[in-house]
């Protein structure tokens, strides 16, 4: 492969952190401009800003066991602990993996009698999108007799959903929603089928 | 589809993490007076946590070095700031020539992601789809988001996807694609006919 062509993009991404990585950004920047600018006003007028004397006049008058002191330890841990957590725990898939037979194309060079080469040389990724999941559970639900609304959440492993019935007993309602859309994703291709779970209230 | 800097993200995460922490543990050491116990000559529980502090501003040097500090931290933020913008890395120009002193031959990718997306919108079932082409003439890598009506049959969109719009694009390049990757979405939106529409009840049947 040629080195100069970055890899392809991931189709099944875990979160990207993009909101705190964008907070931290913008702080940095805000930062690094306050201190820019507070060395140029040094320069120039030959005097601190305010706002570099007065946190260090703050910091000089406080005392490391102090309220303060402490307050502002805890602080820098809770936000150190915040950002550590933010960069190490995966995070949900975006998809779930869909089942996909890879396609031989005859007529290709190199075929020869095998049947075709393969159209796809490297690896082949079929996914399908959580909220897709979702709306595919919800909208099986419509079709299902004596549903009468339904939504549906989906992790990577798990669908939920939450249906009302104009039924008073929501047990077979309950077996029949979980079984169709348990069929539905399995016959989406779905690879390993999502735990499908539903909650069923009636309509009042 | 696109490229995110989640990497990027989590690295300096941890990064930035580390040292807060590193700072706050230092910083509780220091006012439970373990630090000073632990480590001669360290600040003690009773010090202030900045003692000198006018003397650091005073420095000959220290508006350069606090405009040094300003410029990279500047810096760093405004990269990791662009870095959150998701990166289309689509392909360049594709060149077809097996030998340019016979001529040359390119081609827009975009040109090529249109026909497949437009043939994909034909499919049964189908809403609408984006179609992106990246790497090079000899090793393309094809991505797709296709929409499919939330009615419609998955398996034989991908089936048709697979058998009839990427081997197209296979015979339209002449080279197997490098990579193949389909996201699908779904949508309560009607898509194009065949496609598991509903239909109403209502009619009459004549027999």
């Amino acid at each position: 492969m040629n080195p100069k062509v970055p890899p392809p993009v991931s189709m099944r991404r875990r979160p990207s952190r993009s909101v705190p990585a964008t907070i931290s950004a913008v702080l940095m920047l805000a930062v690094g401009v306050g201190l820019v600018w507070a060395a140029v006003v040094r320069l120039v007028q030959g005097s601190w800003p305010v706002f570099v004397t007065e946190p260090l006049r703050w910091l000089a008058e406080t005392g490391w066991d102090s309220t303060r002191g402490w307050t502002g330890a805890v602080v820098l841990l809770l936000i150190g602990l915040v950002l550590l957590l933010c960069g190490m725990i995966p995070g949900d898939f975006s998809a779930l993996p869909l089942r996909a037979k890879p396609v031989n194309m005859p007529g290709m060079p190199g075929a020869g009698e095998s049947g075709g080469v393969p159209s796809v040389r490297g690896g082949e990724t079929v996914v399908m999108s959580r909220r897709a999941v979702a709306r595919l559970a919800a909208s099986t639900c419509d079709h299902i007799d004596g549903v009468a609304s339904a939504s549906a959440t989906a992790s990577s492993r798990k669908v939920h959903l939450d249906v009302t019935t104009a039924l008073h007993g929501t047990s077979d309602v309950q077996h029949w929603v979980v079984d169709g859309v348990r069929s539905r994703l399995a016959a989406t291709g779905l690879d390993p089928v999502p735990e499908v779970t539903a909650s069923v209230r009636t309509r009042d | 589809m696109r490229h995110h800097s989640g990497r990027a993200n989590r690295t300096w995460l941890i990064i930035l993490g580390i040292l807060f922490l590193a700072a706050g543990v230092a910083a509780v050491l220091i006012a439970a007076g373990t630090l000073e116990r632990l480590i001669g000559g360290s600040p003690g529980r009773s010090d202030r946590v900045l003692s000198g502090g006018q003397g650091l501003l005073s420095g000959e040097y220290a508006p350069w070095g606090m405009l040094l500090a300003g410029v990279i931290l500047g810096i760093l933020g405004l990269w990791w700031l662009l870095a959150q913008i998701p990166r289309a890395r689509a392909a360049g120009t594709f060149r077809l020539q097996e030998d340019p002193a016979h001529g040359v031959t390119v081609c827009d990718p975009q040109v090529l992601a249109s026909a497949v997306s437009h043939e994909t919108e034909q499919l049964p079932g189908v809403v609408g789809s984006t179609v992106r082409l990246r790497g090079t003439a000899d090793e393309p890598d094809l991505a797709m988001k296709v929409t499919v009506n939330s009615d419609a049959d998955v398996q034989g969109v991908i089936a048709r996807i697979q058998q009839e719009v990427v081997p197209h694009l296979v015979s339209a390049l002449e080279v197997p694609l490098n990579t193949f990757g389909l996201e699908i979405d779904a949508s309560s939106k009607a898509g194009a006919p065949g496609g598991g529409a509903t239909v109403s009840s209502r009619g009459t049947v004549v027999y």
